[in-house]
């Protein structure tokens, strides 16, 4: 996703627990940044099967 | 300089128990090699590598993928005749078969040409059988002449030739030579070739040896799987091919593995080789060699083709006949082999399409040829 920063007080300051909502905010950043770095898959235009390449002799 | 001194320092029974004695722990050495040798080839085939197939396979896909792209090779068999002077017990066309015989004459030929050009064929192999009067060196060249206008590269599998005939033929245009053993087991080879010139066992196996002095672009190897032990006999292969790379480093390879099939007055195969064992040996033989090109006919069935020609396979016959005149001249006449795979060429261009990959009708011009010599 690449974004820089993220501007959250309202959203945890007038949450019903802002102490959860925080926690989810980071849980949510956290999340991003890791499959940000984990890069995506390409984009293809068809299904690729990752089942194992001799499954069909089963 | 021959293969023969290597073929006999190499007995049949020491190699086949040297294959049966491999361990998984030999296996995974083979795996883990950065270049394998002929030893971890053996590993490779033996029983205890049956676990080890998805990772041969994850394996062989990565470097099939690396050395030759996205692509699988098209090619087409052109069946010129059926006459024959040699008795195979696994063939149809074995002299002792009454069956009608049939030799293309050039006319003929071109009727069968239009059709492969229809279909998008620049690569053909011309196949006869071994009957010196109607199809020797003199009707080959005749082949070579009326076919090469009409076709980017010619390949022959017919009757094992002299040095000087190759040389004679390459400059008509011949290419590519498949010239099988069949099997390397010298007193089964006996059994399986009891009449004719093909009973000369030496005289095949210093075949490569004739071509490679002749300068031949590309030739190809293998054994007919099912006559003997297929591990035993596809070391042979290798071990053959090993040889050939090293000593005629400016030709090509391409190896085939065709299991017997049905055929008219043919016994049964003495080995059956799985499905499973297939892939195996085709796995096998990528881990030895990147730059091989192997090859798979209509002789398998069409849920194992598809599935394989992610794994090794280089090069896919389609849409083919196995009797003379087949595709347009003599549509009855019988058949050398069964097929198992019938879909047009187009069918199967479509499939390697649907998987990502690429058909190659043509890889190779006469104009490459004439700069290579
Ligand atoms: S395998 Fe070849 S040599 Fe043997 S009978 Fe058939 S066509 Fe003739």
């Amino acid at each position: 996703m690449g974004a820089d920063a993220v501007l959250v007080n309202t959203a945890i300051a007038v949450a019903g627990q802002p102490v959860a909502m925080a926690q989810a905010f980071r849980l949510a950043v956290e999340a991003g940044r890791l499959a940000y770095e984990a890069r995506l898959a390409a984009p293809a235009a068809q299904a690729v099967a990752s089942s194992p390449l001799t499954a069909f002799l089963d | 300089m021959s293969f023969r001194p290597i073929f006999e320092s190499h007995p049949w029974d020491d190699v086949k128990a040297s294959i049966y004695a491999k361990t998984g722990a030999d296996v995974e050495r083979a795996l883990a090699a950065p270049r394998r040798t002929l030893d971890d080839f053996r590993a490779l085939i033996s029983p205890a590598a049956a676990p080890y197939l998805e990772q041969m396979a994850q394996l062989s896909q990565q470097r099939t993928r690396q050395r030759f792209g996205h692509t699988v090779q098209l090619y087409v068999p052109l069946y010129l005749s059926n006459e024959c002077q040699n008795i195979c017990t696994y063939c149809g066309f074995s002299l002792d078969n009454k069956i009608a015989r049939r030799t293309l004459s050039s006319v003929e030929m071109l009727a069968e040409a239009a059709v492969l050009k229809g279909w998008g064929y620049e690569h053909v192999l011309l196949v006869t059988g071994e009957a010196n009067q109607t199809v020797g060196v003199d009707y080959l060249e005749k082949a070579l002449r009326t076919l090469r206008p009409h076709f980017a590269h010619l390949s022959m599998e017919v009757q094992p030739l002299d040095q000087e005939d190759y040389e004679r033929l390459i400059p008509e245009g011949l290419n590519t030579v498949l010239v099988y053993q069949e099997t390397y087991h010298q007193d089964d080879y006996k059994k399986h070739h009891p009449k004719g010139k093909k009973s000369n066992f030496h005289y095949r196996l210093d075949t490569p040896d004739r071509l490679g002095r002749a300068g031949i672009h590309k030739m190809g190897l293998g054994v007919l799987i099912g006559l003997e032990d297929w591990r035993t006999d596809c070391f042979y292969a290798a071990l053959h091919l090993d040889y050939l790379e090293r000593t005629y480093w400016q030709t090509k390879y391409s190896l085939s593995f065709p299991r017997l099939r049905p055929a008219e007055g043919m016994l049964q195969p003495k080995v059956e080789m799985s499905d499973r064992e297939l892939v195996q040996l085709i796995c096998a033989y990528r881990l030895l060699s990147d730059e091989v090109e192997l090859s798979l006919s209509t002789r398998e069935n069409p849920t194992f083709r598809d599935h394989v020609v992610q794994l090794g396979i280089t090069s896919l016959s389609a849409g083919s006949k196995t009797n003379p005149g087949g595709y347009a001249v003599a549509p009855e006449s019988l058949e050398q082999f069964e097929i198992s795979d019938e879909r047009s060429p187009a069918a199967i261009a479509a499939m390697l399409r649907r998987q990502g990959l690429e058909p190659v009708w043509k890889d190779w011009d006469a104009t490459l040829t004439a700069l290579a010599r």
